[in-house]
């Protein structure tokens, strides 16, 4: 039982953990409500101005799609979240901190989603909007009584696959500042060859991931009609 | 009463104009059971689009009860679209909704509190027959099923008219009659004026009173169904009385006839060899109910070389013209351009 009194003796996982693990949850939390709020609308908006759609606006649709296509694509998260760094601070006076680090992970992760909102809002059949139309309903009343709730059981496996996107961002963002189990894993199983850290880091991350996962699934059950 | 004048509906693909409906004059009034009938490529999508504003005409006019659709502005265009009621080929519910809260729909985006919705979309979805699914879901039902939950839901806001694009194509017959019933039936009892939009002319026969004929963007006949039907050698009459495959190699010179009501019921032959003497060889017929009138139709055989004088052929056809009938004399093409008129229109047996 010597490993086992090891590790209960060790700081680094009964004190610099479980902060770790709560900057984490704010991390992905409070980046996942922006991502989701921001994503949802851009998708919306995406979906809605796209030609053919409710009400096409093709400039628009072509400047989001394609400022989207290259946060998205062509900057890789490490890149941008460096990149961000003197905005984050000029937006909210610092730099430094899970709350800070969210600034760069909404802006990383909500066109993800945003695009994620427009392909489950195109899976929604046109002769459902066709009716919902001829039954004289406005463009709103379409958005929100037919796109969205026929559309909900993408939206929230949408929800599910980019919230475990933040969590694996989340562990890079901590490595500029952003704390949380990304930096513990790096400073203590990284530098200091400290692998009961490193290993316990991983099994919370798996754990935190399948979980989010489970829920999701089980939401998607839940509401899926189809 | 629908009014429809002059309306075109041109597509542009490409720097090429494709016409698709090209000038559509079509009246039908309070309280009829009107079928548009036409192959695929005729025009019937667009003419739904148009008739329902999902598409802006072109040039011409749509007016329901004396309102103009075609020009209406697009507030007044949710007002007027909620006078017709829509019946889709493939019911085109919500997923996410239980039967009940699909009726309730319509009555929801016009803003009706949810006691009275729900009452109304309760009397509805009894009015089709289904007052154990109110809170299934579409998946859980049939496809009869969800089309009787998309007719109450057509229903919800009080329509004058029933728009019904194809309302049976995706059901197997047995299914089909049920619906064409229950679309009759609420004709009848609400006083509807109703639309409907098919390719199958069992359709027409099961529930219409007048029918359309649309070709190319065009209304190329049309009429009550007891005149289009009687009207030999059309192409309605060749659909909605089908004669079955004859063997017309046989030689002989062939005679159309067809006879409605009291002539109907005389065996034609048996007229025919009481007045010249010879019998005539019956190569194909057929006797069918229309709109409550007995339509007897047939293809007949004279002997070879009876062309002309006593018992030939212009004398037959005459002869049955002054009795009631309508009769022609027919080249072979003329017959199997017929049967093809018949199959092409889904009338064929």
């Amino acid at each position: 039982m010597n490993w086992f009194q090891d590790l209960l003796q060790n700081p680094a996982l009964t004190d610099a953990l479980p902060e770790a693990f709560v900057e984490t949850l704010v991390m992905v939390g409070v980046a996942g409500v922006f991502t989701l709020a921001i994503g949802l609308a851009l998708g919306i908006i995406l979906h809605v101005t796209a030609p053919g759609g409710l009400r096409p606006v093709p400039w628009l649709h072509a400047i989001l799609s394609s400022v989207i296509v290259n946060i998205t694509r062509s900057i890789p998260y490490a890149i941008l979240m460096v990149a961000l760094i003197p905005f984050t601070a000029w937006l909210i006076g610092t730099s430094i901190g899970p709350i800070a680090a969210c600034v760069s992970l909404t802006i990383g992760t909500a066109p993800f989603f945003a695009r994620l909102v427009e392909t489950s809002l195109r899976e929604v059949p046109s002769g459902t909007v066709d009716a919902a139309r001829v039954m004289g309903s406005t463009r709103g009343q379409i958005v929100r009584k037919v796109l969205l709730p026929e559309a909900m059981p993408g939206l929230v496996a949408s929800t599910t696959t980019t919230l475990v996107m933040l969590v694996g961002y989340s562990a890079m963002a901590g490595l500029i500042g952003g704390g949380g189990l990304g930096r513990l894993a790096y400073n203590y199983g990284y530098q200091r060859f400290d692998t009961a850290v490193m290993i316990s880091t991983i099994i919370i991350m798996v754990i935190l991931v399948q979980l989010i996962q489970w829920i999701g699934d089980r939401i998607v059950r839940a509401v899926d009609h189809r | 009463m629908i009014s429809i004048r002059g309306l075109r509906k041109v597509y542009r693909q490409g720097d090429r104009e494709v016409v698709a409906l090209d000038g559509i004059d079509l009246t039908v009034p309070t309280g009829a059971v009107h079928g548009i009938i036409g192959h695929s490529g005729a025009g019937k999508s667009t003419l739904v689009r148009c008739l329902t504003l999902l598409d802006r005409p072109t040039s011409g006019s749509v007016s329901i009860d004396g309102s103009d659709l075609a020009t209406a502005a697009d507030r007044d265009l949710l007002q007027a679209r909620r006078r017709i009621g829509m019946v889709f080929q493939h019911a085109n519910l919500l997923d996410s909704r239980t039967v009940l809260g699909n009726v309730a729909y319509p009555l929801e985006v016009t803003g009706q509190d949810k006691a009275a919705r729900t009452a109304r979309a309760r009397e509805l979805i009894s009015l089709v027959g289904l007052e154990d699914y109110e809170n299934s879901y579409p998946s859980q039902l049939s496809g009869g099923q969800r089309q009787r939950v998309g007719i109450a839901r057509a229903l919800a806001s009080d329509p004058r008219v029933l728009l019904c694009d194809e309302p049976t194509s995706a059901l197997d017959p047995a299914t089909t009659d049920g619906i064409l019933e229950l679309i009759r039936d609420l004709s009848d009892r609400l006083g509807l004026t109703v639309v409907v939009i098919t390719h199958e002319m069992h359709v027409v026969k099961k529930i219409c009173t007048s029918v359309s004929l649309l070709d190319r963007g065009r209304i190329v006949e049309g009429g009550g169904l007891t005149e289009v039907a009687s009207s030999l050698g059309s192409r309605l009459s060749s659909a909605l009385l089908p004669l079955p495959e004859a063997a017309l190699d046989s030689g002989g010179q062939l005679v159309e006839v067809l006879g409605h009501g009291a002539a109907a019921d005389v065996p034609v032959s048996a007229v025919i060899r009481d007045r010249f003497g010879h019998g005539v060889r019956v190569l194909a017929g057929s006797v069918e109910d229309l709109a409550g009138v007995r339509f007897a139709h047939h293809l007949l055989a004279l002997p070879e070389g009876a062309a002309h004088g006593p018992g030939g052929v212009d004398e037959v056809v005459s002869f049955l013209q002054q009795n009631g009938y309508r009769a022609a004399q027919r080249t072979r093409t003329q017959v199997e351009t017929a049967q093809g008129t018949a199959q092409d229109l889904g009338g064929a047996q």
